[in-house]
């Protein structure tokens, strides 16, 4: 799973997150890193769905908050691919 | 390296910069960055260049579409108008003698008939003849003195020019009507009283029934229908944009917060809270530096 706006939503639906903390989240659990290009084209493109918002902040870092609308899309994705990694398990499987 | 990370984030959209350009350089502030990261930074900034032009693209293609589409239905629910014209001359009688008439005599004797013919009462018998049946809805409505003036007369015209020898005296008869043969019967008919009242009166140019109509140029009111759609969805576009943009920034301030934007605004500082907005953010990022 590479797609930087999966990778995003599966990032916030642990909890609000700012850039940074994303791109350390997702390197973390995922094992990708994320270019700052890449990552804020994601949250540029989430937000414009409206899958996730940001929250006020006191300084630069502004927190985003993943929406009712992005955690659906999250849980139809995560859904999709866990049939395509079951499948690939049973055939995977020694005859 | 961090050097041109930061040159690459200034060719971000200024809409762009502006939502995200503070948190980004937080974020380029605080991540540790690598020269992977230059080349990432800049792709980033060419999407969304790109893509807001292709929005723009986008939205000009389907509002010109639907600008046209409008158009070519007020084009095609405008009913057909058809010129029908003639040249006549009237020719000098004694033009090679020393008795013969100056031009000026010449173009009085067209403007006399002209004035004769198109008088208010050969105009209503014209509408009244059966044989032209002209205006049979407006007659249902006005009475026929209003239509030959009102109506009539702004569709027929006859306009004297020069011949070019500047002995004889050409003048063209030319009548707009929704029918081109009732435009042709008529144009014949005018035809027929200028030579009933002057013998002299010749045909440069007989009066054809008109090929195709010169009123509406449909392909031009299309044409303008897409162009003004293109404008008008590019306008929008850029209108919503300033004010989603203000929305976005100012929908989650506290109410002390946008009166205080608006007493800034209102004190003359700035032109309006998206300039303050703005000037904030220039100010935050030289802070940074």
């Amino acid at each position: 799973m590479t797609d930087p706006t999966l990778l995003v939503l599966a990032s916030l639906a642990e909890g609000d997150k700012h850039g940074y903390a994303m791109m350390d989240d997702i390197e973390k659990f995922a094992g990708v890193r994320l270019g700052p290009g890449t990552l804020y084209g994601a949250i540029t493109r989430l937000e414009e769905r409206q899958w996730i918002r940001g929250l006020e902040s006191d300084d630069r870092r502004r927190p985003y908050q993943i929406t009712g609308a992005g955690r659906e899309y999250l849980e139809e994705q995560v859904a999709g691919l866990s049939r395509v990694v079951k499948t690939a398990r049973e055939r995977l499987k020694p005859a | 390296m961090k050097r041109w990370i930061r040159w690459a984030a200034r060719l971000y959209p200024p809409d762009w910069r502006l939502r995200y350009g503070g948190e980004f350089d937080a974020l380029l502030d605080a991540a540790g960055l690598q020269w992977s990261d230059v080349a990432d930074v800049f792709r980033g900034a060419v999407k969304m260049r790109m893509t807001a032009m292709m929005s723009y693209k986008k939205t000009a293609l389907l509002a010109g579409l639907a600008g046209a589409v409008i158009a070519g239905g007020i084009a095609f629910s405008i009913h057909d108008v058809w010129a029908c014209n003639a040249t006549l001359v009237l020719q000098n009688p004694a033009a090679e003698s020393a008795s013969g008439l100056s031009h000026r005599e010449l173009l009085q004797q067209v403007l006399q008939m002209t004035t004769e013919i198109l008088s208010r009462d050969n105009l209503i018998a014209l509408i009244n003849n059966p044989q032209f049946d002209l205006y049979p809805k407006e007659r249902e409505r006005y009475p026929v003195q209003q239509i030959a003036e009102n109506t009539m007369r702004r569709q027929l015209h006859v306009v004297p020019f020069g011949t070019g020898d500047g002995r004889d005296q050409a003048f063209q008869i030319s009548f707009q009507y929704p029918d081109r043969v009732k435009a042709l019967a008529v144009v014949q008919e005018l035809v027929f009283e200028f030579h009933a009242r002057s013998r002299s009166v010749g045909i440069l140019e007989k009066p054809q029934r008109p090929e195709f109509p010169t009123y509406p140029v449909r392909s031009s009111i299309i044409l303008i229908g897409l162009l003004a759609g293109m404008l008008t969805g590019m306008l929008a576009l850029a209108i919503w944009r300033r004010t989603r943009q203000y929305a976005v920034v100012t929908m989650s301030l506290p109410k002390e917060d946008k009166q205080f934007i608006d007493s800034q605004v209102a004190a003359g500082s700035y032109r309006n809270a998206d300039e303050y907005i703005r000037a904030l953010i220039r100010a935050e990022g030289a802070r940074h530096k």
